[in-house]
């Protein structure tokens, strides 16, 4: 017979561990509805913190300013265009630059409901991704670089490598789904992979990696980044920014997507597409 | 018990660093092509092979703020006009599929600066080219050019032209260059002329006549009468003189011509026989072939005249010239080695090597203004144009008509324009291909044609 | 004389031999093809009260048997046939002494422009050369080329590829 003392001390230690759960329980309820994307300045700060591999995004391929082809002269005997009076402003020296794409995927993403599974293995991962989200949102609520980058390097130890690519653990899929799944998305997404003009040229070289997002129902959220570039030599430098657009090009020409939705966590949600212009020998 | 308890409490609270580190994702490699990404890592799709198409392209009529006249006619006739004048040089590059009228749709002015991406989505165009025509208080014409990307909703150059209006053909093609340069990479070439001897009459005697041509066939003109046999002009760099081959007098000798005031006068103060002239880059020089106790070599002689300077000495035909875009080579064709090849020398004449060593023979070189290939007339059992690295590497042909010869290179250095001489008739005609090999096409002359030399894209 | 001009013509020959390049490809059409170019006329049957006026261009062709020689593709050589013609246009040359000859080079359509023009002087200095060394003074030959500009024959065949191969000489009407 367990004696009264013990009694005591392990219902309270129940009860703690059901308020506990409770907590946290309500906590995660909390947190299902999709969070508003934080402050871009923030998260840049907590991904530059805890990213393994620099997540820091290049300005979309779009950004006119970075790689324009130089200003055409006007006819020698010409005085420089002059805006017109009426309502477009035909600025004709600048591009005008888009607004700046979206930032990165934030290092934490609202976390929709898990797989029905045990109540344990509910525990683990409902533990695992409260633990992530609550240091996560402290680091907000501070608003302090020092602070941020000590929650940082918590995150660091206590997530794992996960948190060092700046995202939570993503619910795992099977080696083999992900192959079927990369398989659907180049169906879909090659027959708008054209080259155009670049077709022949040095720049059939270049490889391009994209970043990309998808919503749920298929379109793409916010801009296509370019992740990566190689290839790039002396003869083909002049094609790249054309290259990496004929890849943007493709994967928002030949959107929305229909993908699994259960695939779409952890999968086609964000991921990266990689261009190689010619055929594999 | 206690200790039962603290133990099951401990374990229990350490339950979620031990689950954390389960569920965590061991560092590794990212995916491999058979195999998923590891869970937490993000999935790379590779798409491999793009396919090779024209690029479709709307470009919708351009309006104009005010439709006012001007020597060049309707301000509003004249956008009409100049979106005709893009669409054609886009077309006519091979590398895109500008939509047909039926697919455009009116643009208003307000429109040309803030354009209705979800106009023009369901047409397939991939980039739109807006903008408009305006009439200034001068006399001047401005020719504004947008150029946005369908589908990514976005702008991606803009620019503006000033033109006289005697050349207000010049602000369309400035545009479409615009357009081509930021959709391809490549430089610009559309706002060029070209000159060319102009054919016809029977094949035992053809009458021939120069002609200067803006690159799409407009503003055609004739600049000598025909009377006397005129082979092989080319422009100056500032295309404001020009160097060909003429048999007046029953003399064949080089001639230097100013376009603007038709005078003349002979390259060289020799009785001579002078052919194959063309000017170095910078215009200071002009190679020629000229013909010595009957041996024939390549010489250099100032542009303002003067003694010229011999630049090979074989017993051989050495003739055809051309300079390198930096000055610093000259590649010619020789018959030393017993058949017609391709050398290059430096500008001063030393160093000449054989480049051609392809089979059959090599002739007709000129330097891409890019300076990394070179163009030739290779001849086989026909005649083909083809390029060749610098070195010689990596000899192509790109046509294979009966004969095709004589290539000369747009400003980019990626279009080629050739002559074509059908059998039997001996007609020839002006032809163009792409760099690529695409788009072989026939350039429209008032007559037959030879002998093109594309001359520097205009300032 | 004539020994003397026998053994020049054939000295010349043997020089000529040596600096052949290469053997002739295809030998020029027989002699008996009637080849015209459009500087001849038919000569008219000799005949005392109407035959061609002495030292014309037409008495020219009428004596020397014809006013051109042909040659093999991508050659400048005078062989046997043209050694003929080429002799006895020397022989007419030497009778009327003030008459000026030019003569023109000729190549058939099948190379490129400019080389063409270079080959056709060739040619024609071949045949000025074999002239000047039949004894005609050099002063009294001028060499032009056409190149592939001015065929007699238009097919595009081996047969007038070869009549266009060609060195003409000119001589006043």
């Amino acid at each position: 017979m367990i004696a009264r003392s013990d009694q005591k001390g392990l219902g309270f230690a129940v009860v703690a561990h059901l308020l506990l759960f409770a907590a946290l329980t309500i906590g995660i309820a909390k947190r299902v509805p999709p969070v508003q994307p934080p402050q871009e300045v923030m998260d840049v700060q907590l991904v530059d913190a805890v990213g393994l591999r620099s997540a820091a995004p290049n300005p979309a391929t779009e950004a006119p300013q970075e790689m324009q082809a130089p200003d055409q002269a006007p006819p020698k005997d010409a005085p420089p265009p002059a805006p017109s009076p009426t309502p477009p402003q035909p600025k004709p020296v600048e591009a005008k630059p888009q607004p700046t794409p979206p930032s990165p995927v934030p290092a934490l993403k609202p976390k929709p409901q898990p797989p029905a599974k045990a109540l344990t293995d509910i525990l683990k991962d409902v533990r695992a991704t409260a633990k992530s989200e609550q240091a996560g949102s402290d680091a907000r609520s501070k608003a302090d670089r020092a602070s941020s980058e000590k929650v940082g390097a918590l995150l660091k130890g206590v997530i794992g490598a996960s948190a060092g690519k700046g995202e939570t653990a993503r619910a795992p899929i099977t080696g083999a789904a992900m192959n079927g799944l990369a398989a659907a998305i180049k169906r879909q997404v090659q027959p708008c992979y054209e080259l155009g003009g670049l077709s022949g040229t040095p720049a059939m070289q270049i490889v391009t990696t994209l970043r990309l997002r998808y919503n749920k129902d298929g379109s793409v959220a916010g801009n296509p980044q370019l992740v990566e570039q190689t290839g790039i030599s002396p003869s083909n430098r002049a094609y790249a920014q054309q290259i990496a657009e004929v890849a943007r090009r493709a994967v928002l020409r030949c959107a929305p997507v229909h993908l699994p939705s259960e695939l779409y966590e952890g999968g086609w949600d964000d991921l990266n597409f990689r261009f190689t212009p010619g055929q594999m020998q | 018990m206690k200790t039962w308890h603290l133990l099951a409490s401990i374990t229990l609270a350490l339950l979620p660093g031990a689950a954390t580190a389960q569920s965590a994702a061991p560092p590794g490699p990212g995916p491999a092509a058979g195999a998923g990404p590891a869970p937490g890592q993000r999935l790379t799709v590779d798409i491999t092979g793009g396919i090779s198409n024209k690029m479709p392209i709307a470009i919708p009529v351009m309006p104009t703020p005010n439709a006012l006249q001007t020597p060049a006619g309707a301000t509003d006739a004249l956008g009409n006009q100049v979106s005709e004048i893009i669409t054609n040089d886009l077309k006519n590059s091979g590398l895109f599929a500008p939509l047909s009228k039926d697919q455009l749709r009116p643009v208003s002015f307000p429109q040309v600066s803030a354009p209705d991406y979800g106009a023009w989505l369901p047409t397939g165009a991939q980039a739109l080219v807006q903008g408009f025509v305006q009439a200034n208080g001068d006399g001047t014409l401005t020719v504004g050019c947008y150029l946005y990307d369908v589908f990514a909703k976005s702008e991606m150059v803009r620019q503006g032209f000033v033109v006289k209006p005697s050349e207000w053909r010049r602000g369309a093609h400035k545009c479409a260059d615009t357009v081509y340069s930021r959709l391809t990479g490549e430089g610009p070439y559309f706002d060029s002329q070209v000159i060319y001897v102009s054919e016809t009459g029977p094949k035992k005697n053809r009458t021939k006549r120069l002609a200067i041509m803006d690159q799409d066939g407009a503003n055609h003109r004739f600049i000598t009468n025909g009377q006397s046999l005129v082979l092989t002009p080319r422009f100056a760099p500032n295309r404001q003189t020009v160097v060909f081959m003429s048999f007046e007098n029953d003399q064949p000798r080089v001639y230097v011509y100013d376009v603007g005031s038709g005078r003349k006068r002979l390259v060289v103060d020799s009785r001579s026989t002078t052919f194959a002239p063309r000017f170095s880059p910078d215009g200071h020089y002009i190679l020629f072939s000229m013909i010595v106790n009957g041996n024939c070599d390549v010489y250099r002689v100032s542009a303002s005249g003067g003694t010229p300077t011999r630049l090979t000495t074989s017993p051989g035909i050495d003739t055809g010239g051309s300079y390198s875009p930096d000055g610093s080579k000259i590649v010619f064709e020789s018959d030393r080695s017993g058949t017609q090849q391709l050398y290059v020398m430096n500008a001063d004449g030393s160093g000449q090597r054989r480049i051609s060593f392809g089979g059959g023979r090599y002739a007709t070189p000129v330097w891409s203004p890019r300076g990394d290939l070179i163009a030739y007339t290779h001849l086989g059992g026909g005649f083909s144009v083809g390029v060749m690295g610098t070195d010689g590497s990596g000899a192509k042909d790109l046509t294979n008509g009966w004969q095709d010869e004589g290539p000369t290179w747009a400003p980019n250095g990626r279009v080629l324009m050739f002559f074509r001489t059908a059998k039997g008739s001996g007609k020839a005609d002006l032809w163009s291909v792409d760099l690529t090999g695409v788009n072989e096409r026939a350039i429209p002359t008032p007559l037959d044609g030879s002998d093109p030399a594309w001359g520097p894209l205009l300032p | 004389m004539n020994k003397t001009a026998t053994l020049l013509a054939t000295a010349a020959l043997i020089g000529l031999a040596g600096c052949a390049k290469k053997p002739p490809k295809q030998l020029p059409p027989a002699p008996s093809q009637e080849v015209t170019t459009t500087t001849t006329t038919t000569p008219p049957p000799a005949n005392e009260n109407n035959g061609p006026t002495p030292g014309s261009r037409a008495d020219f062709v009428a004596q020397a048997g014809s006013d051109t020689v042909h040659f093999a593709t991508d050659s400048s050589d005078i062989d046997s046939e043209a050694t003929g013609i080429l002799t006895k246009q020397a022989a007419w040359l030497a009778k009327f002494p003030n008459v000026r000859v030019t003569i023109e080079g000729h190549c058939d359509e099948r190379g490129t422009r400019e080389y063409n023009l270079a080959l056709g002087d060739r040619r024609a200095n071949a045949a000025k050369n074999f002239l000047v060394n039949a004894g005609v003074n050099a002063a009294r030959i001028s060499v032009i080329s056409y190149g592939k500009e001015r065929p007699v024959a238009t097919g595009s065949d081996e047969e007038s590829w070869a009549q266009n191969r060609r060195a003409v000489s000119v001589v006043p009407q």
